[in-house]
């Protein structure tokens, strides 16, 4: 609804203040959009299909070279797409949705099965739009990845949103942060032992442990979105 | 509507239907195979009858009779040159007059084995004829014939000709087959949301697969008409022909849209073909279809088609199969939209 695909039955959506029932052609001139499924023109190469989205968008004296380049993509303007590899598909993608320059980028799943290097060169580009200062909207089932590149994160559960805040808030609110320590008794026992960090007997505790027992490593431990979202939801991201 | 993106799109659409080697294929092979194939055809309609005849008795007014109606008379030498000249197809028939011909009242007719039953017939009554001239007999025959219609006698229409309308049909339809693909990949690659996302609406990329269609299913059949017909009755032929690519349009959007992939576009085209090409038998063949042909849109593009190039049928006299045309086509295209637009929901 967000990028115009389709008509809120009831209720009202407005981006960038534009009504999206009746001025969605508005809105779309300003959004960029990658889809989750890859739905380029496999048949035409990659600077053919930069360049037909470019023409719809009116975009004047536009250089396919300048995004092929920055998504990776130097070398294979001429190719045709359906030579490409899924990463190399993926990245051409996040360079189509953004030949208007939008101000809004939507991006489904940009990372979704895609090898390490791809995914982080993906992550990168991200990166680099926000910095610029864009909004964006980024889907993903990678906590890892909305915790690394998101200042807010909303989690849907059966298309309602039950939470949405910063990471370090939501971490805050719903983690617990701790410390996962290794011991040694003086009989030569080894055994492990969690302490809650941020509580009103937290450092008696340690000061305790440390006392008692011979400390072989400690390491610290905070709550990940994905336990977060376990905790919120009561179910596993996959469920 | 959006005219600029309108253009953008049917850019676009052609660049992906010539890059689809079968489709590019189809339309080259198809203009340049239907081409030779009317060239290849008779240019006139051979209806001449040649008789061949060899007599033992003297014949008096048989030659002068058969010279004075215009007929081409081979005089054999023998029987067996007359069987010669008939199994090789050089006479139409043979008529030997044997010696006893005038007490007996017999002769003996050389037909082909491949002469078809109505010819025989007519042979046999020729022979009967040419009898009673040259001996006097008289016929045990009545028959009387009368000519309903435009009378064609003497000025039938070569089969090439005829072929025309049908050809031209073929290739206009043809195309369907690369629209519909052209509709199918853009709903099952979902290229259609990516442009939908833009400033892209559903009427410009309607618009543009339509003009695509219009330019593949217009161009090579007014390629054949000019090299076959010669500018002659063009404007009218012209409507037709545009009448006939909105037709093709319509059936295209309804396979392409209701089709997954390439094959089940073929499956899909292979029966609604063989429906929509059912009524240029007719044609060719007149009278060998029953008239709930009619019912098929398609019979009204080519009667038409062919009353306007084969019998100079004045733009008067098409207006109805103009009308059926316009209103069947609409129809179509409004059920393919509906069904695209279903699909995209």
């Amino acid at each position: 609804m967000l990028i115009g695909l389709l008509k809120p039955k009831n209720g009202k959506a407005y981006v960038l203040g534009y009504d999206m029932v009746k001025d969605s052609k508005k809105v779309q001139r300003k959004i960029g959009v990658c889809f989750e499924y890859t739905n380029l023109y496999e048949e035409l190469s990659a600077k053919e299909n930069l360049t037909l989205f470019a023409n719809l968008f009116g975009i004047k004296n536009f250089n396919p070279y300048e995004l092929i380049e920055k998504v990776g993509l130097k070398g294979k303007e001429n190719d045709l797409v359906k030579t490409f590899s899924k990463g190399m598909k993926q990245r051409l993608m996040v360079a189509r949705a953004l030949v208007n320059d939008p101000e809004i980028l939507f991006l489904d799943e940009p990372t979704a099965g895609l090898d390490p290097v791809s995914s982080e060169e993906i992550r990168n580009i991200i990166l680099e739009e926000k910095k610029k200062g864009k909004t964006i909207f980024l889907t993903t089932h990678d906590m890892y990845e909305a915790d690394k590149l998101s200042d807010r994160v909303a989690f849907i559960n059966y298309g309602k949103i039950v939470a949405l805040d910063a990471p370090l808030n939501l971490k805050t609110k719903f983690g617990k942060r701790g410390l996962k320590l290794k011991l040694q008794k003086e009989n030569g026992e080894i055994y492990e032992k969690d302490i809650v960090l941020d509580k009103d007997d937290t450092l008696e505790k340690i000061l305790t442990t440390f006392k008692q027992d011979k400390v072989i490593t400690v390491h610290s431990e905070e709550a990940t979105l994905e336990d977060i979202f376990i905790k919120i939801t009561g179910r596993g991201l996959k469920e | 509507m959006n005219f600029k993106n309108i253009s953008i799109l049917t850019k676009k659409d052609l660049s992906l239907f010539f890059k689809n080697r079968f489709f590019s294929i189809i339309t080259i092979l198809g203009l340049v195979a239907y081409i030779i194939i009317f060239f290849a055809m008779p240019r006139i309609q051979e209806d001449k009858i040649k008789i061949g005849i060899y007599s033992d008795v003297p014949l008096t007014k048989i030659y002068y009779f058969l010279e004075s109606h215009d007929a081409e008379v081979y005089k054999g030498v023998s029987i067996e040159d007359l069987r010669e000249k008939v199994s090789k197809k050089l006479i139409s028939f043979g008529i030997y007059f044997p010696s006893d011909v005038k007490e007996k009242k017999a002769l003996k007719l050389i037909i082909n084995i491949e002469t078809e039953d109505e010819m025989k017939e007519a042979y046999e009554y020729i022979a009967k004829e040419l009898y009673h001239t040259e001996f006097g007999f008289d016929l045990n025959i009545e028959s009387e014939s009368e000519i309903i219609g435009v009378d064609l006698a003497g000025k039938q229409i070569p089969v090439r000709k005829r072929l025309i309308p049908v050809l031209a049909f073929f290739l206009i339809i043809t195309e369907t087959l690369g629209l519909s693909n052209l509709i199918s990949e853009e709903l099952e690659n979902k290229t259609i949301y990516a442009l939908l996302s833009t400033p892209v609406n559903i009427q410009d990329i309607f618009f543009s697969k339509g003009i695509t269609g219009l330019i593949t299913t217009l161009i090579p059949s007014i390629l054949f008409i000019i090299i076959t017909t010669q500018f002659k009755n063009f404007f009218s032929i012209l409507l037709l022909l545009f009448l006939g690519s909105l037709f093709a349009i319509s059936v295209g959007f309804l396979i392409g849209s209701i089709a997954k992939d390439m094959m089940s576009i073929i499956g899909y085209g292979f029966v609604i073909f063989i429906l929509i090409l059912t009524p240029s038998f007719n044609v060719l063949a007149p009278g060998t279809l029953s008239s709930w042909v009619k019912i098929i849109p398609a019979y009204f593009l080519v009667d038409g088609l062919n009353k306007i190039i084969n019998f100079n049928t004045s733009f008067l006299n098409l207006l109805p199969n103009i009308l059926i045309l316009i209103i069947t086509s609409g129809i179509l295209l409004f059920f393919g939209a509906f069904i695209l637009r279903r699909r995209l929901i």
